[in-house]
């Protein structure tokens, strides 16, 4: 593998790895609301949360491209507040490849919360523990490798993916491109051992991804 | 416990089943409550609403004066200020946790040196000394349940209970557990209130009954009032036994133990853990009692009793009278005998019973 494609694989991995980071703290809150509470409009919410498995993943990127550019909604306050841009630099794609894992990773780690026994939570609570101690004792250890696998999932995931990430971060070397970029953008160049170089790449790394998310489902139905 | 504890609360499920309890009291003090009745009465429910794990649709719940639960004043305190130890059927040990964190999980405050010692004491006084790193899994029923009882308890709670703790073990395991801790719950210095559908607990534990059937609280007393004058032939039936009396043991020995109930010899079959001098219960159902003119002599009938009749009702297709023959009696008679025999209030009567038939709960 040369340096360029190294630098490929260290970016589009990293990218993954902090869109997975951030994805995880409100993701486990939002999956901890869908298995423990019931209120109106839920199902609104679930279905938002679907939402990017099933839409195509370009309409995905458009609607976040739409939302933070310089003059989107999100994009101008960010930009007048922190003068932070988004949209066609790296933070653009882990604003994608977060998007587009959420689902994945939510679903998983709401069933790995639902699995928890109440009655578990309901004696810790008997024995003096508030909700947050109920939370970080007893209902997140016992749905940890449901909650991993799920980050490995969405990690899996980030690393793929392209529709929403050429949308809304474009395709600038060295800057927003990442792995499933670069092998299209080789295969219209007619690059092609390139990118048969980067596809085999990028099939090693997810089977690894994959492979080891679901041992630690299988370990913990087990 | 601070007072008094006094719940009332109604509960409709989604299947229609109401629970109704009007009133159910727990005075002040030590000692162990049981609440008692079939499978599906509302026991587990009024045990939840109790612990906070279950808001009922109306109800009020007070402990001396502190107030825990109030629909009409819009009061709920939750379940983790509600200084309750909850043991459940299944024990609920957290799997995750070694058993000495289990056991310290609801302890406040202390160095991690004082909680440690304080762990050891309560394992050691569980019978499960050396047991601190063990995990749940590698426990055999009866442990884990002796583990989830030291949880409650190290959690310093202001009651303590119980709901069925031991109905999920085998018969020789809860009989154990039964005498083991025995001791614990009766000389704890909370109050325990402790569920269960088996006769022989009540009767072992409790100091207090209280009688649930079909979602309603339909009795609740000391646990002789409750035996020997149940208000209603529904309690009388769950029970079963009519006449539960205290005595104690005379002597014991080849199979037969004489046991003195108030000045009255009565002859029973031996049971183990009967020592001489020791309190225990006489417990005679009705249908074991016959009644006669004179004393039969000749006769294997070890205990034949004269005493007076002091009351005389139906119940159902029985008679049921009330004899005082130095303690509470009660036979159960059909109609028919009751009118050959000529019953009635005042008449002076010999009362018999096989002492097989006799059975004694040491205490």
């Amino acid at each position: 593998m040369s340096s360029d494609e190294w630098q490929l694989v260290v970016f589009t991995a990293s990218m993954a790895l902090m869109a997975t980071l951030c994805l995880i703290p409100p993701g486990v809150v939002l999956a901890w609301w869908l298995a423990r509470r019931n209120w109106r409009g839920k199902m609104v919410v679930e279905t938002l949360v679907s939402l990017p498995l099933v839409l195509p993943p370009v309409v995905t990127g458009l609607l976040l491209l739409k939302a933070f550019s310089r003059r989107g909604v999100l994009g101008a306050w960010l930009e007048e507040q922190w003068g932070l841009e988004v949209v066609f630099t790296w933070k653009a794609v882990v604003l994608a490849l977060a998007t587009m894992s959420s689902p994945l990773f939510v679903r998983t780690a709401r069933a790995a919360l639902e699995a928890v026994d109440p009655r578990l939570e309901q004696q810790a609570r008997t024995l003096g523990a508030g909700e947050w101690r109920v939370f970080f004792t007893v209902t997140l250890p016992m749905a940890a490798r449901g909650v991993m696998a799920g980050a490995l999932l969405a990690f899996a995931r980030a690393l793929g993916e392209f529709g929403a990430t050429v949308m809304v971060a474009g395709n600038i070397p060295g800057e927003t491109t990442t792995l499933p970029v670069a092998i299209y953008h080789a295969v219209q160049l007619g690059q092609d051992e390139k990118a048969w170089h980067l596809a085999a790449v990028a099939v090693v790394v997810s089977f690894l991804a994959v492979g080891l998310s679901e041992i630690l489902v299988r370990r913990r139905s087990g | 416990m601070i007072g008094a504890l006094q719940l009332s609360f109604s509960r409709r499920f989604p299947t229609g089943a109401i629970i109704q309890v009007d009133d159910f009291l727990i005075p002040e003090g030590r000692g162990v409550t049981i609440l008692f009745g079939e499978s599906g009465a509302g026991k587990s429910t009024l045990i939840r609403v109790l612990a906070g794990l279950e808001k009922p649709d109306d109800g009020r719940l007070s402990v001396g004066e502190e107030w825990w639960f109030d629909t009409e004043k819009r009061i709920d305190v939750p379940a983790s200020r509600r200084r309750v130890g909850w043991v459940s059927q299944d024990g609920l040990l957290f799997p995750h946790l070694s058993v000495a964190q289990n056991v310290s999980y609801g302890m406040r405050g202390g160095s991690k040196a004082a909680v440690k010692s304080r762990v050891a004491d309560w394992l050691e006084r569980m019978g499960l000394g050396g047991m601190e790193n063990r995990r749940p899994s590698e426990l055999s029923g009866g442990q884990q349940q002796r583990v989830a009882l030291a949880r409650a308890l190290a959690s310093d709670p202001a009651l303590v209970l119980l709901d069925e703790p031991w109905s999920g073990l085998d018969r020789p395991t809860r009989e154990r557990l039964r005498s083991e801790l025995r001791p614990w719950l009766r000389e704890a210095e909370v109050p325990v209130l402790m569920v269960t559908h088996d006769r022989q607990d009540a009767l072992a534990l409790g100091d207090r009954m209280a009688v649930m059937s079909r979602g309603r609280l339909v009795e609740q007393g000391e646990m002789e009032e409750v035996f020997c004058r149940p208000e209603s032939a529904e309690t009388a039936q769950l029970l079963e036994v009519e006449t539960l009396a205290r005595g104690r043991v005379l002597s014991c020995e080849n199979g037969v133990a004489e046991v003195d109930c108030r000045g009255v010899c009565v002859v029973a079959s031996e049971v183990p853990g009967l020592v001489k001098g020791g309190e225990v219960w006489v417990c005679v159902r009705g249908g074991d009692v016959s009644l006669g003119e004179v004393l039969l002599d000749h006769s294997s009938l070890r205990n034949q009793w004269w005493g007076r009749v002091v009351g005389l009702r139906q119940e159902g297709v029985a008679m049921r009278v009330e004899l005082d023959v130095g303690f509470p009696l009660v036979a159960l008679l059909t109609a028919a005998s009751v009118e050959v025999l000529g019953v009635t209030v005042g008449r002076e009567m010999v009362a018999a019973v096989k002492a097989q038939r006799v059975h004694v709960i040491p205490l």
